[in-house]
């Protein structure tokens, strides 16, 4: 387990990390009493999985796996959550800057607003705004684990995965340290 | 023939010869999987098969990668005694770094797991890799006492 320090990443880490230990200590009572399952699962599923041990420990391999998933997900979905948060108000914050100090033409042609556009939309235009402000490594680890959550929510087709999975601990506290930095 | 046409035919031509072969690459992938599952078996462990002490079975099984489509392949499944099972699964042909990924894990124990990643080396040849972490000084070439180490530590 690590330390998290921003809010509302600690609060889905820890609710993470909690359904994961649920789980696994579930899963630890399936190997060798396969019926065990039966109490796992909703009721109309009971005895669909548990019939033969290897069966079951298969079930309980691809419930790990989907816990993994949606954790790789749900942390991401915060992070963006956060960062666009901080986005919009720092983009408010120079829009109003400019509104106040520029002089003509800036205010006379109205192009302030094409200096500072608010148009990103996506996690990949934030990560290009922290190209060479933040180190170089957390930016290629935040690169990796947007590259996961990709791969995981556009059905595993189109792009191609880490080699490497993270652990749950690596992509929060990464997620925390982007925040960190951005919020220096 | 315009200057565009002429053109648009170079590039064309040029972006024909740049994007690999998808299906070769496919095709080398699932040899590349059925040489290793063929090295464990027949080289590295079949003395425990001689022995009782493992038991193999494959099990097909089909992926969809990205760029490469759908394909069939196979999952290694090694019985050991007492209800253990080792799983040799392939995950994916194409990683963002190395070159694919199989998963090797003890069923029903998520954290004894690691990933067995395929580094083309050139047209012909390609090593196994173990990773234990993402830092590359974890990542050792797959060998025979190399697995048969990380086995031993999983079955402690």
């Amino acid at each position: 387990m690590v330390t998290i320090n921003n809010e509302d990443l600690k609060s889905i880490y820890h609710y993470l990390l909690t359904i994961d230990n649920v789980i696994q200590k579930e899963i630890r009572h399936v190997k060798g009493n396969k019926s065990h399952l039966d109490k796992m699962v909703p009721e109309q599923l009971s005895k669909v999985y548990s019939t033969k041990e290897k069966t079951a420990l298969k079930f309980v391999d691809n419930l790990t796996r989907t816990a993994y998933d949606n954790a790789v997900i749900a942390l991401c979905a915060t992070f963006e959550r956060i960062v666009f948060a901080k986005y919009r108000t720092t983009y408010g914050t120079l829009k109003n800057l400019i509104k106040t100090n520029a002089h003509k033409p800036f205010d006379y042609f109205d192009s302030r607003e094409k200096f500072i556009y608010d148009s990103i939309q996506y996690l990949s235009g934030i990560i290009s705004l922290l190209e060479g402000i933040i180190d170089n490594d957390l930016l290629n680890k935040l690169k990796t684990i947007k590259d996961h959550r990709n791969y995981i929510a556009h059905g595993k087709r189109d792009s191609a995965p880490p080699a490497f999975d993270y652990s749950i601990d690596e992509i929060a506290s990464t997620l925390d340290d982007v925040v960190r930095e951005i919020e220096r | 023939m315009t200057l565009k046409e002429k053109l648009k035919k170079l590039k064309k031509q040029q972006d024909e010869k740049n994007s690999p072969d998808w299906d070769n690459y496919k095709k080398v992938w699932v040899d590349s999987v059925n040489h290793l599952y063929g090295t464990i078996v027949n080289k590295w462990f079949k003395e425990y098969e001689k022995e009782g002490l493992m038991e193999f079975s494959i099990i097909p099984t089909t992926r969809m990668d990205p760029y490469i489509g759908e394909y069939i392949t196979a999952i290694m499944e090694i019985t050991l005694t007492n209800n253990k099972y080792l799983v040799l699964e392939p995950i994916t042909a194409i990683t963002a770094d190395y070159d694919g990924k199989v998963e090797f894990y003890m069923r029903g124990n998520v954290y004894k797991k690691i990933s067995i990643l395929r580094k083309i080396i050139d047209e012909k040849k390609h090593e196994w890799i173990i990773a234990k972490s993402y830092d590359p000084k974890d990542h050792y070439k797959l060998d025979k006492k190399q697995l048969e180490k990380l086995i031993d530590k999983w079955l402690q």
